[in-house]
C-alpha cells in the first residue's frame, strides 16, 4: 500500500489505499496531477503537517475498488479521472478559503481573477494564457484567504475538451485520464505557481466571448458588478459551506476594493490571453 | 393619485464601493450593483414618494428637465423591483 499527498487551495489531502493493482492509475495521476502533488514523504518527521482530509481507496474481496464509496472504474484512464475528481472535491471541501469559480493566472504585475460558471471558457482561456507565458494559479477556483487579500494556488489538471485542445493546438493524447473532458497536465501548456506560494491578485476580469471577426478589447469595469460576479460564483457558501453568503459578500467587498476591475471582450482564447498578458505585465 | 415608488426591502444591506453601491439581499444571497445614478434612485425609494416626485427631485439635483431622465428613472425602478431589492408598499 502506498499513498499520494496533494496540496492546493490552502488544504492538504492524502490519498491512501493504492495497492499494486492500481500502479497504472497512480502513474496517470502522477503524470497529470503533479501541479498539486507533493513530493514523496521523506521520513515523515513530526514537523510534517497532517492532511486536512484523507481520501481512501478500498479494495473489496472480488478485487474491485471503491473511492468515496463509489466504484472505481476498471480502465486506468477512467479510474485516474475518478481519483482526480475525488481529490479535487476533497481539497476544495477541506479548504478554509473562500472559493470562487474562476480562472486565475499570474504574471510579473500580479494575478488576474476571471470568474465564471462552467462552460464559459475559463479553462481554455487559462490554458491559452499559459501558452502566452503567464503562470497558472488555477483554472477552477480563486481560493481567497480568509484574512489577507491573497490567493492560495490550486493548479489542478485542466479539463480540456477536444474542441479546446484543437483551439490550443494540442495533440490528441495517446493516453491519460479520460472523462467527458480530458485531464491535461498543466506542464504541457506552461508554468504553474507552486502551491505553497501565495499570490496577490491585482485585476478582476469580467470576461466575455464575442463572435469573430471581433478580436478584443479591455475597458474599465464596474467594481459593484465585479463584486456581484464574484459572489454569484462562490463555491462554498450557503448550506453546509463554511461561509454564509453575507460573510462572503463582505469578504469579497474587501478584496474587490484592492483590485482594478476590467471588462475583457475577446473572440479566440489566443486573443484573450494576449490581452491578459498586457494587463499583467 | 400618482404611482408611488416601492420601498427598500428589509432584507437588503448596502455597502459603498467608491461612487457605486453594492446591495446584498439576504433573501436571495445575491448582490446587485448600482452606479451613481441608480444609487440616487435607490436612496429615494421610501415607499411613500411618488414616481413623479422622484423624477422631479433628481431632475432638480442634476439640473436637467424631468423629461430627460424620466424613462431612465422608471427603468431603474423596474430593475430594482425585478432584482427584489425594492418591494411594493403594502
Amino acid at each position: 500500500m502506498s499513498s499520494l499527498r496533494f496540496r492546493g487551495a490552502g488544504a492538504r489531502v492524502n490519498l491512501v489505499g493504492l495497492d499494486r493493482s492500481l500502479a497504472d492509475v497512480v502513474d496517470l495521476v502522477r503524470d497529470v496531477g503533479h501541479g498539486i502533488l507533493l513530493p514523496e514523504q521523506s521520513g515523515g518527521g513530526a514537523h510534517e503537517r497532517a492532511p486536512d482530509t484523507v481520501v481512501r481507496i478500498r479494495q473489496l474481496p472480488d478485487g474491485v475498488h471503491l473511492i468515496d464509496g463509489e466504484l472505481l472504474p476498471a480502465t486506468p484512464d477512467e479510474a485516474a479521472a475518478s481519483v482526480l475528481g475525488a481529490v479535487d472535491r476533497a481539497l476544495l471541501g477541506a479548504s478554509r478559503c473562500l472559493s470562487v469559480h474562476a480562472a486565475v493566472v499570474a504574471g510579473a504585475g500580479g494575478a488576474a481573477i476571471a470568474p465564471g460558471v462552467s462552460g464559459t471558457g475559463k479553462t481554455t482561456l487559462a490554458a491559452a494564457a499559459m501558452q502566452h507565458g503567464l503562470r497558472l494559479v488555477s483554472d477552477e477556483a480563486a481560493c481567497v484567504d480568509p484574512h489577507d487579500d491573497v490567493l492560495h494556488p490550486y493548479p489542478r489538471p485542466l479539463g480540456l475538451s477536444r474542441r479546446s485542445r484543437d483551439l490550443l493546438g494540442l495533440p490528441t493524447p495517446l493516453s491519460g485520464p479520460v472523462d467527458e473532458e480530458r485531464a491535461t497536465a498543466p506542464s504541457l501548456l506552461g508554468r504553474t505557481v507552486p502551491t505553497d506560494q501565495l499570490v496577490r491578485p491585482t485585476v478582476l476580469v469580467l470576461a466575455q466571448r464575442e463572435p469573430a471577426p471581433f478580436t478584443g478589447s479591455v475597458t474599465e469595469g464596474s467594481t459593484g458588478e465585479g463584486l456581484s460576479a464574484l459572489l454569484a460564483n462562490c463555491l462554498n457558501t450557503g448550506l453546509g459551506g463554511p461561509w454564509t453568503p453575507e460573510e462572503a459578500w463582505a469578504r469579497l467587498a474587501e478584496l474587490v476594493r484592492s483590485l482594478s476591475v476590467v471588462r475583457l471582450r475577446y473572440s479566440t482564447p489566443k486573443d484573450g490571453a494576449e490581452l491578459l498578458g498586457s494587463l499583467l505585465g | 393619485m400618482s404611482e408611488v415608488v416601492g420601498r427598500q426591502s428589509e432584507t437588503v444591506r448596502e455597502m459603498a464601493l467608491g461612487d457605486e453601491l453594492s446591495l446584498f439581499d439576504s433573501a436571495t444571497g445575491r448582490a446587485v450593483a448600482l452606479n451613481s445614478t441608480a444609487r440616487d434612485v435607490w436612496a429615494l425609494a421610501d415607499g411613500q414618494t411618488s414616481v413623479v416626485e422622484v423624477i422631479d427631485t433628481l431632475a432638480r439635483a442634476y439640473g436637467v428637465p424631468p423629461e430627460d431622465i424620466a424613462d431612465d428613472v422608471r427603468r431603474t425602478l423596474d430593475l430594482l423591483a425585478e432584482a427584489g431589492v425594492i418591494v411594493p408598499t403594502a
